[in-house]
Parts: structure tokens; sequence; C-alpha cells
């Protein structure tokens, strides 16, 4: 049955293939990587753009070419021949997709274990989100800032309160986010890696000033960040400004 | 012509009509499903009564009401326990109302019928009243909110019971509807009935005693 | 086969008298009388309430709103009428259960009032929800105008908030869900084999409850639109206002009318199957249904609480969602997707049931994988109940929940790809006709593999915390709602615009359709996936620089999406009124609805049908379906559509006239009949009657219409028992001359045939003129004759009759004068008079020897007559006919004026039949 499909089809799936990884690869999916878990997000993410890249080639070659090749011709009014399955093939197309499906939660449920996993020495910062500002706050140094400042190549937690509505902590280059949420502390870990400034952005609707409510993520050199830390501590006490208050 | 068609292939025996089998009434089943609808209801408010309670206040429950004094708020045990057994026992009498029919006692399905409107409406009054000298309003912490709707649809519910109750009765009385052979909106009024009942005593013993 | 008399009845059921019907304005004017009171009943009792408890502050307005709204719309289809039957019911009135009064639909005001008719309330849901498809739209194209460009165009950040939260809430409530159930209102009950819905009076009940909740949504941006999305998340909803009352309001509603309908569909599906039609014989949109009503069901009091919890925490002032007071605020989240989960299976299963029908027709194969199939969808629907915190990874949530979500999210992933490549088998090694349904069903398969890939990336925690609340979000949604759902609804309308309306839409406007909205929506769409894992949020007014260009293309490929919508509705509307006829299964299709009239009759079947095998068996030749019986008034007797039923027409000198064949060329239409022509040509010419009837029988196979016929010596009355004596015909076309002109007529031939064969007998009046001309058609020859001399020979009118045996002509004769002075003088009239007196009279020659004829005499020679032969008549051959060969410059005349129009030299001989001289 095959024999004669084989060669178009093969012929088909190389055109739409190059098509579909013109796509792919021509377009950038992901900005600059400035975390270990974007580091490992990608990974899994660059599977499943290819993975989802084969799997539209293959759907879409077999629908192109079975509705050119088995198209009735004009005035042929008779039925296709009735077949009503076959086992194996289904089976096989079952078992297939359950068996990628399987590699790619492993694979998530792992990343997220190392994404996860908490460093004894990480730095902890206060998150506060409001309508429709951040305000950051490094406790045992005493102060506050509206840009979150991070050192490179160290843990950081970030413990996040809201005072009115749900907001989102997202940095896109971290390739990651946690929702800010009134009566929670919500947590996020990051370990980064890059040294840059990068968008801090809002991802949960909430409100008017939702499109405006950024700020930034701001990686610096350890020493730097410890010289910034040292140096915004002495302007905070220098202000004369008490440590500011726990939000909740 | 046709019909004479339909007769002879029928009495062949292997076109029995499909999904008559189990010879439910449609009425019935349009009754379950509803009720299975309506249960999904309650489950939506029990499911955030359940949330606050263990996932916020961590079964700290009931709440304190007065931080001064650490009184706590207290749904009333006693008189709603009272009144939940009327409200059970008037599932029996809606019971024996259908049961009366049966033996095409209508006199009997009249007057289970009387008193089963007259325990719900009573355990309405009783639960209207409770509401007035709870101690406690919709608006006092999310305890407040919970109780009161959970309560307030279940109160609802009962209402709308009644009033299924009351048309049947008023069919009973001046059409002189039903028969020991049929009865289907008195089943699925009495099977609302029961559904109400059942949730009630899940309510109180989930909310009130535990 | 019936011998009795046919009634046309349709079977009534009701007993009692039926009162006549009301007006169009009494149903409104109480409807709008309702409403009011309902109002006024809201802010009466929200008052009193107030007052009795002291509530402060007294006018706290929306509490008000919210009674205002729910009163007003209950009153509302109080007052249309939905409840007075129950209302009479419960008061203990004597009631007949089968009262009908509402029931059909035979004018345009029908479709304005309650309805019990399945199919009327279809139709009525299905212009209901593209109307709200054309709003939910028209807010889509504001957001996109604002998102154009960066900054802000025209519209501050509430408002396009409020655009896009109406966009969503108009289109999944509006138009998604409630045009699924539309569809289904109309074609299932006839798939089944039922005579309607289980519960005809809750099914209109259903649809007015839709009513209220799109108008709620529709007034709600002039109000202080809802801003807080379609997902409305506490706190941000909890700080809503009158639009966010709208939109709870709106919600219950919707979701009412939603539970009542599945409830129905539950019911019918359950009991009301024909007998023979076991689960495994249901056609999959049954299957479908039936799983969804399921969803619905169970899931939908779901997202009626969270709202009610929402409106208590901002109207009432309760905590649930006050996290100072022990609210709990993911809880909301919970609650609400709990439904909402599930609902995006509500708003694609209905659609997998409809590809199913349209690619198995359309392929002239039986559904690869049947039983996968309909495993698959409940497996769906089972697992959908699972998978709801998907949503919620970053939400703060419980973290232990975010994995095993996560194994059953992409679970549903594998059946979800059976029922794609179950399609692709279908497909292969099929036939395929690609019909507008096919093209949108095909279409859909490529777009729905894009999203359901997309869920993938959306569905794996790792991924989905990089990509959720971006617009990667968006263009996973609109690929599985626009280019899952929306196609199919799209494919469904056209599959079953046919027997919906009667009339057949347009393929051209169908395809130009599909292809402006399929590449405007890819464009849309495919770039939406890089500018959300590239940084832009979702549900924002403004956005980075670096993302203009795409946006831009985005905006711009939209209005693709537009152009093609607006064609849609122009075919749709003026196909329904212009349309070609449409037959009774124009698909070919085997499900049952293709096997009763389109539309079907009041009832649908006339008798029960039968089910005695699957619905896609093609290609196995005798396998039926059904059987369905033929009601009495078609003359009782099994209806299938491969055994075509006979149309005995009865005709002599009308036989080949387009009044007549234009008839049996509708008739023909319907798609059930074949017909049989009888020329009763009692002692008259049988060789003219011939040539007439060969004329008919030629025009009706160039039209494929299945005819055979003969020349009969025998009077209509005696011809028509002696073709019913060989072949049994079911109804009788006799077509005659007028009234005052026939025979027939005066002979009562009509009534003495219906009393004689027991059938219909339907009378076709075809005027003189018509008869005697002939008809415009690729089977009928026009030839033009241009004679003079020999106008009047014998010879010719042989050579002509000749001509007419082998090939049906209609012929014109052109005689051309040639005067020497033409003008007016008197012997010029004399010439003319005198021509014209023989070239009528071989008219009539001719049309007595059965050949259409028509002519005139021409002022001019023999080529000037050639130019009018093919100008004016449009003719495919001319012949010159003469006496003497050498008249062959007249032939060359001829020929140098017609161009490349055929030209023959008929040499008339007196003696012998003339013929042709060749080329």
């Amino acid at each position: 049955m095959k024999n004669r499909h084989l060669a178009p089809l093969v012929v088909l799936h190389l055109v739409i293939g190059a098509i579909t990884a013109a796509v792919i690869f021509g377009v950038d999916w992901w900005p600059d990587q400035a975390s270990e878990q974007a580091v490992r997000a990608d990974h899994l993410m660059w599977f499943l753009v290819i993975a989802s890249g084969v799997i539209f080639t293959g759907v879409t070659a077999f629908l192109v070419y079975a509705t050119w090749r088995f198209r009735a011709p004009p005035g042929d009014e008779s039925d296709g021949p009735p077949s009503h399955g076959n086992t194996r093939l289904e089976i096989v197309w079952t078992v297939i997709p359950v068996l990628l499906l399987a590699v790619i939660g492993i694979w998530s449920s792992v990343t997220t274990g190392r994404n996860e996993a908490v460093a004894s020495d990480r730095e902890i910062i206060e998150v506060h989100a409001w309508q429709f500002a951040w305000e950051f706050t490094y406790r045992d140094a005493g102060f506050t800032t509206g840009d979150l400042v991070l050192p490179q190549g160290r843990q950081v937690e970030l413990i996040m309160r809201s005072s009115d509505v749900i907001h989102d902590l997202w940095v896109p280059e971290f390739r990651l986010k946690e929702d800010v949420v009134p009566g929670v502390t919500t947590n996020l870990l990051i370990d980064p890696t890059r040294v840059g400034t990068y968008p801090l952005i809002c991802a949960e609707l909430c409100g008017a000033g939702h499109g405006i409510m950024r700020s930034q993520a701001i990686v610096k050199t350890q020493a730097d960040y410890e010289a910034w830390k040292r140096q915004s501590a002495a302007t905070a006490r220098a202000a004369g400004a008490p440590a500011p208050a726990p939000t909740n | 012509m046709a019909a004479e068609h339909t007769a002879t292939i029928a009495s062949h025996g292997d076109v029995a009509t499909p999904g008559r089998g189990s010879g439910i009434s449609r009425g019935m089943l349009a009754m379950i499903i509803f009720i299975g609808s309506e249960a999904m209801l309650f489950a939506s408010f029990f499911a955030a009564y359940f949330m606050v309670r263990y996932n916020i206040a961590d079964n700290d429950w009931p709440p304190v009401k007065d931080i001064a004094t650490g009184e706590r708020f207290e749904p009333p045990v006693v008189l709603t326990g009272v009144n939940t057994l009327f409200l059970v026992f008037s599932s029996f009498t809606v019971w024996f109302a259908e049961h009366r029919l049966k033996h095409g006692d209508r006199k009997g399905l009249e007057r289970g019928l009387l008193v089963t409107m007259f325990l719900g409406l009573t355990f309405l009054v009783v639960q209207i009243n409770e509401y007035v000298h709870l101690g406690f309003t919709p608006q006092d912490k999310a305890f407040g909110a919970a109780f009161y709707t959970l309560t307030g649809f279940h109160g609802l519910h009962v209402f709308v019971g009644l009033c299924l109750l009351l048309i049947c009765y008023l069919r009973v009385k001046r059409a002189h509807d039903f028969t020991p052979q049929w009865s289907t909106p008195l089943n699925a009024a009495s099977l609302y009935w029961h559904f109400v009942d059942v949730v009630w005593v899940f309510l109180y013993v989930v909310v009130y005693l535990i | 086969m019936a011998t009795h008399a046919p009634t046309h009845a349709h079977t009534e059921h009701g007993h009692g008298h039926h009162a006549p019907p009301k007006p169009l304005w009494y149903w409104w004017k109480r409807a709008i009388v309702w409403t009011i009171s309902g109002a006024i009943a809201g802010i009466a009792l929200v008052y009193f309430f107030r007052l009795v408890f002291g509530m402060d502050p007294l006018w706290q307005p929306q509490a008000y709103y919210a009674a205002i709204t729910m009163f007003a719309g209950m009153g509302f289809v109080i007052g249309i009428g939905c409840f007075d039957w129950w209302w009479a019911y419960l008061r203990g009135k004597r009631v007949d259960f089968e009262d009908h009064s509402l029931h059909g639909a035979k004018s345009w005001r029908d479709y304005l009032r309650p309805n019990t008719d399945h199919k009327v309330i279809g139709i009525q849901y299905m212009v209901a929800t593209f109307s709200f498809f054309v709003v939910g739209g028209l807010l889509a194209e504001l957001v996109r105008l604002e998102l154009a460009q960066p900054g802000m165009q025209f519209a501050d950040a509430e408002t396009y908030n409020g655009y896009f939260s109406a966009h969503a809430t108009i289109m999944i409530f509006g138009f998604v869900i409630p045009s699924f159930a539309g569809l289904a209102n109309y074609v299932l009950p006839v798939m089944i084999g039922a005579k309607d819905m289980a519960f005809p009076r809750l099914n209109a009940l259903s649809f007015w409850l839709l009513l209220p909740a799109g108008v709620m949504l529709a007034v709600a941006p002039f109000v202080g639109s809802f801003s807080s999305g379609w997902t409305a998340y506490p706190p941000l909803s909890v700080q809503g206002t009158t639009g966010q009352t709208l939109f709870e309001c709106a919600v219950q509603f919707a979701g009412a009318s939603s539970i009542a309908t599945a409830l129905n569909f539950l019911v019918t599906i359950m009991t009301m199957r024909a007998p023979g039609m076991t689960v495994w014989r249901m056609p999959l949109l049954v299957w479908a249904n039936a799983t969804t009503s399921g969803l619905v069901v169970f899931g939908t009091p779901f997202i009626a609480g969270s709202q009610f919890m929402t409106f208590f925490d901002r109207v009432v002032g309760t905590n649930f969602f006050n996290a100072a007071n022990g609210g709990d605020v993911i809880m909301y989240q919970h609650v609400f997707w709990f439904y909402s989960h599930p609902a995006v299976y509500i708003m694609m299963l209905p659609g997998f049931g409809i590809i199913s029908e349209v690619v198995s027709t359309f392929a002239r194969k039986p559904i690869f994988g049947y039983r996968a199939v309909a495993f698959s969808t409940v497996a769906i629907a089972l697992l959908g109940f699972g998978v709801w915190a998907h949503h919620m990874f970053v939400s703060g949530m419980a973290s232990w929940l975010r994995i095993p979500m996560m194994i059953t999210t992409i679970v549903i992933a594998v059946p979800t790809g059976v029922k794609i490549f179950s399609w692709l088998g279908t497909i292969w090694n099929g036939k395929i006709h690609l019909k507008t349904p096919m093209i949108w069903a095909l279409g859909f398969i490529f777009t729905f593999v894009i999203g359901g890939l997309s869920g993938v990336f959306l569905g794996t925690l790792t991924s989905d915390i990089a990509l959720t609340d971006t617009y990667f979000v968006v263009a996973h949604i609109h690929y599985v709602f626009f280019g899952g759902s929306v196609f199919t609804i799209f494919a469904g309308t056209y599959y079953w615009f046919p027997k919906m309306t009667g009339k057949m839409y347009s393929e051209t406007l169908g395809k130009w359709h599909f292809w402006l909205t399929f590449v405007g929506f890819n464009g849309t769409f495919f770039p939406q996936h890089w500018l959300g894992a590239l940084g832009m949020p979702r549900r924002v007014a403004d956005y980075d620089e670096r993302f203009a260009d795409m946006n831009l293309i985005v905006s711009i490929s939209s209005l693709g999406m537009v152009i093609g919508t607006a064609i849609f509705f122009y075919n749709m509307i003026y196909s329904w009124k212009k349309g070609a006829p449409a037959p009774w299964n124009p698909w070919r299709g085997r499900s049952l609805e293709w096997l009763v009239s389109s539309p079907p009759s009041l009832f649908n079947f006339d008798a029960e049908p039968q089910v005695v095998g699957g619905p896609y068996q093609y290609g196995i030749p005798g396998a039926r379906h059904a059987v369905v019986y033929a009601g009495d008034h078609l003359g009782g007797g099994e209806l299938t559509e491969t055994e075509k039923r006979t149309i005995l027409v009865v005709a002599n000198r009308t036989i080949a006239s387009s009044g007549l064949l234009d008839q049996v060329r509708a008739k023909a239409a319907e798609g059930f009949w074949r017909f049989t022509l009888v020329v009763p040509a009692k002692g008259e010419d049988h060789r003219a009657a011939e040539r007439r009837l060969q004329i008919a029988l030629a025009v009706l196979a160039e039209a494929g219409i299945d005819a055979s016929g003969t020349v009969e010596d025998l009077s209509p009355l005696e011809a028509v028992k002696r073709v019913q004596e060989e072949e049994p015909a079911h109804e009788i076309f006799l077509a005659t001359l007028p009234l005052a002109e026939s025979a027939w007529m005066r002979q009562d031939m009509v009534d003495r045939i219906r009393k004689a064969s027991g059938l219909a007998v339907t009378r076709v009046t075809v005027l003189g003129d018509d008869a005697r001309t002939a008809v415009r058609s690729g089977a009928v020859r026009r030839v033009a004759v241009i004679a003079n001399d020999t106008i009047g020979d014998a010879g010719l009118v042989a050579a002509l009759r000749s001509r007419a045996d082998e090939q049906p002509l209609g012929v014109v004769i052109l005689c051309p004068l040639s005067l020497d002075s033409p003008g007016c003088s008197d012997d010029a009239d004399r010439a003319r008079d005198e021509a014209t007196v023989r070239t009528r009279a071989l008219i009539e020659q001719l049309q007595d020897s059965g050949i259409q004829a028509a002519g005139e005499v021409v002022d001019g020679d023999p080529g000037a007559a050639a130019k009018i032969a093919r100008t004016d008549y449009g003719v495919d051959t001319v012949l010159v006919a003469s006496y003497r060969r050498s008249t062959g410059w007249v032939v060359g005349q001829v020929r140098a004026a017609v161009g490349d129009t055929a030209v023959e030299h008929v040499v008339v001989d007196t003696e012998a039949p003339a013929a042709p001289s060749g080329a």
C-alpha cells in the first residue's frame, strides 16, 4: 500500500520540514539567558519546539498529500474503501505520544527539582507589590529600593507580598514568574548568571495600571552587588529612614 | 401502513428501543440530572468552606470573634439539631404520601403532602429566626461568608422544594392529577426534597458539628 | 405501495382546540411590561430588605443594579411567554401535554417569539450567537487597533481592559458555547430519529435565557465596563463596579441556559433514540454532545458559585476573598477553573463531533477507529475534570499540586492526538470532495494541531512558568478557540445550511471566506507565540518598542478575518433568500438527518425510522444505517437515497416546453425522483410526438436527470393506466395548454386521472407560445434555415424532419427577400406578404411535425439574413436551402457573413429527400 505513497510523502516531509525549520529557527524565540533556571528551561523548551516542529511537519505532510492524492475525480460519486481502522496503527499512535509525553513530564519534574533546590546561603529579598508599583526591601541591610538588584552567581529568594490585588513578578530573561497574592506569601528562587539589566514586568492583570507596572532586575557581579548594598544601606541610615516595616 | 411496518419489525424483537431498558421516566431522569447539577453548586460552596477553614485558618475554627475575650463564633448546634430532625422527618412524610398514593389512598397523599410542607416551613421559619439571633453577620470574617452562603443557599433550595410540593398539592386537589400508575412530577418533587434533606444533614455535620 | 388517496397533512397530535395564534406584538408587549415590572420589583425588594434589616447605606447602588438586572431579566423571560404553560399547570388547570400551539414556523414572525420546535430554536440560536460573534469580533478589532502601534492610540487603559474582558466573555458565553447548542439543537434530534427534544418547552426557555445575558454583556461597556478579564479574579474583580455586576448576572443567565440545554440533550439522547440505534450506532456528533452535556451539567455550577462569591464580596461585603479577614484569594481560582477548564472541552468536543461527520461524508469513508474516537471523547471529558490547576501553576497555590496536575494535563494530549490521527486515517485513501465544510475541516486539523502543540508547552510546568500570562497563552487559546472551535462552527454551519434553510450556499464565497480567514488568522496569531516568549505580557494596552513591528503585522492580518467574516454573512443571508433549492441529501450523507426533506417537516419523520447499522458505512454495497418510511401522503413504503421513485409526466404538445421542463428540473433537485414521460398521441402524428419527446429527453439528460419516455397511441387516461401497470409511480405531472385551448382540460382529465390512479396529480399549465418555443439547452441544436424559393416545398420539410430525427432541433426560418427596390412600394409589400404567408405555413408544418420553429421574413440578401441568424437568434448552424447546386455564391455569401458558425447547403430535390452538400 505504501510504496507509491512513500516517495511523495518523503518529499513533502522534506519540503514542509524545511519551511518549518526556517520558521522556527529563523525567528528568535527566547531572550537572553540570565539565570540557571533559564538555561535548564531553554533546554526543555527547545526540545518542545523541535518536537512540535516534527509533529507539525508530519501531520501537515500527510494532510496535504492525502488531500491532493485522494481527491475524487470530477463526476466520481463512488465511495472509498470501507476500512474501519487498524488496531496496530492505533496502538502505535497512542503509545508513541505517551512515551514522548512521559519524557517531557519526567524532564520537567527533574528540572523543577533542580530549579527549586534551595541553597542555604541564599540572599533573601522582600518584594512588595501594589497597584501599580514594585518595592524591594533588603531587610538585613535595612533599606528599600524600586529596582531589584541581584548578585551574579548567588541564589536569591524573593519573599513576595501584595497589599491589594494579585500581581505577578516576571523577568523573561530568568524564565521565571510567580504571582504576588494578598494574604499569602509567595516565593521565587532565582540563580542569576549574567550581569545586565532586564525588564521586571507585572504579569497578572491588576487594573488600569497593569501595563505600566514595571521595574528592572539588575544583576551585578558579587563585588559590585555588595558595594551597592553597603552604599544603599548607608544612604538609608543617613536619611534617617526607619527600617521598613513588614508589609503583611 | 408505516405503522404496520413498525409493528412488524418491532415484534421481531431485535430492535427494542435502546435506552429504555431501565424504564426510568424522562421526568425522573431530568430530575436526577438536575439534582446532580445542584449538588455541584453546593460542592463549590463546600469547597470554599473547606479551603477557608483548612487552608487559611489552619482549622483554627470557628474563628475568634472578639480578640479581647477570645470568644469564638458559635453556630447554635442544639436548636439547629432539633430543626434537622424536623427536616429528616419530613422526608419520611413525603415518602409516606407517595406510598399512600400507590395504594390509591388520595386522602393519605394529601395529608402526607401537607405535613411535609408544614415541617419544611417550620424548618425555614426556625432557620430565619436563628439568622436573626446568631450573633454574627455574613460580613464577619470568611467564616460568616461561608456559613451564610451555605445555609442561605440551602434555605433557598428548601423554599424551592416547598414550591414543588405545593405545585404537586395543587395538582392533586384541583386537577385530580396522579394515579397509582403514574405520578412522575410527585416522584420528582419528592426526590428533590430528599436531596435537600441529605445536603442539610451533610451541612449540619460539617459546619455545625465538626 | 399505497393505493388510497394521499393526504398531505402532518400527523397532528394535538387533541383539544388550538386557539388562533397570537400576533407578534402581543408577546413583545408582554415582555416589555414584565421586564419593567421586574426592574421595579427588584428595586422594591432590595429597598424593603435593606430598610427592615437596617442596612446602611439604603441606596447602595450595586445591590440595586444587581436586583434590577436579575429581576428584569427574569421578567423578560416570563413576559415573552416561556412559563405560560407551566403556570397553568402549577395552578392545577387542565393542560394539554401535547400542546403544539407554539410549534413550528411559517413566517419570520414565528422566530421572534417562544417556539417549541427544536428546528426553530436551533435557528434562533444560530442567528443570536452569530450576532454576538459580530459584537465580540468588533471588540477584538478595537483591541487590535489599539495594539497596532506602541503607545496609547485612542483608549485609556481601563477602557482597553474592558474591551478584551468583554470580547472574551461574549465570545465564550454568547457565541461558542451556545452556537454548538444551536447546531446540535437543530440536527441532533433528527439525527437520532426523534420528533423533537425531550423537553421542548424547556428548550425554548434555554434560548430566551440567553438573550438577557447577551444584552447585559452588551450594555456593560456603557455603564462602566467590567475590566478584570473574563476570569474576573478577586480582589481585582471585587474592586469592579456596575459592569462587573452585569458580568456576574450575565454568567448566571448564560449558565442556566446552558445547563437546561445540556439536561435536555442528555435525556433526549438517553431515551429518544430510534429503535436499533445502540450507542455504537450513534453518529459521533451524538457522542460528542452527550459528553459535553455531562460536562456542562456538572461543571457550570462551579462558575456560578464563583460569581456568587465575588458578587457577595463586592455588594454584600463578605470576606470570601478578603485576606485581612480570613478569606482565601486563591480559592476563587480553584473554584473558577474547576468549571473553566472543562469549559474549554465544552467548547471543543461538539466541534470534534462536527468534524467527524464532515470528514466522513466528504471522504466517503467510515470514520477510522470509530470506537477509539468515541472512547477518547469520553476520556477527554472525564480527565478534563482533573487538570484545572494547570491554569494556576504560578498562582502561589500548594506547590505539591503542580506536578500531579502537569501529569494529568499532558495525559489529555493522548486522546486528543488519537482523534487527529483518526481523522487523518479517515481521509487517507478516501474519495475527497473539497466542498466548503470539508475545507474548513481540513483547515481545522492544521490549526488545531498547532494549538494542541502550544498546549503542551503550557501544560509542562517548566515551560509554563516562563510562558504563562504572556502572549504565548493568547496565541494558544486562539489557535484552539478560533482555529479549533470557530472553524468547526463554520464547518457545521455550511454543512447543515442546506438542511436548515432548504437552500444551497455559494461555494465560491465559502472558499473566499475560508482562505481570507485562514491566512488572516495565522498571520494574526502565529506571531503571538514569539511575542509572548520574547517578553510581551498579556492584557496590556501598551508594549515595548521592540514588539512594534510584530504587533503591526498581527493587527493588519486580523483584517483578513474581518473581511472573511463579512463575506460569510453575505453568503448566508443572500443564499438563504435566493440560493438554489437544496435537495434532501446534497452531500449524500448517511445519517438520519439526510433522509428527510430540507428543511424537515414539522415533526421530522412521518413514521419512526429503524436503525439497522452504523452511520458511516460508506463503501459497503447495500449497507444501511436506517430504514425510513415515507409518510402516507408520500405513498407509504420505504424511502431510500439510492432507489429513486418515479414521477409520471403526461404531456403531448407541451412536452418540450420550458414551463414543463423547468418544473421537472425543480422537482428533480429534491433528489429522490426519476421521471417517466408519456406522450398520449391517440390519433395524432406519432413521429411528431416522438420528435417532441426526444427534445424533452435530451434536455433532461443534459441536466443529469434520470428520465425515460414513450409515445403511446392512447388517451391520457389510458396511457396512465397502462404505465401504472408496468411501473408504479408515486405522483403525476399533467401538462396542458391553457384551459381555453386544452382538449384534455375540457375532458376533465385531471380529476379523472386522479381518481383512476389514486395518485396526486399536479397540473402544469403551459402557454401555447411556450410550447412552440425551443428550450435553450445544450441538448437542442439551434438551426437557422435561409431559404426563399424552397419554402413551401415538401422536400425542405422532409429534409428538416430527417435532421430532427437525428438530433433535437430548434429551427428558425429566415426568408431573405432580396428586393431590387426595397422599401414601401406596392410590389415590395406584395412580395413581403406572400413570403410571410409561405414562411408561416412552413413554420406551422414544422410545429405539426414536432419541430419547434419560429421565423421571419428578412428585407435583405442571404448574407443579411445570416447575420440576423447569428446575432439575433444565436444559432449553432446555418442551413442554406436551395434548388440547385450552382447557388454556391449564395453559400459563399452566407459563410462570409457568419464567420465561424457552421454553414451547410441543403439541396432540395422535390423528388427525393435532399442531401446536404457538405461543408
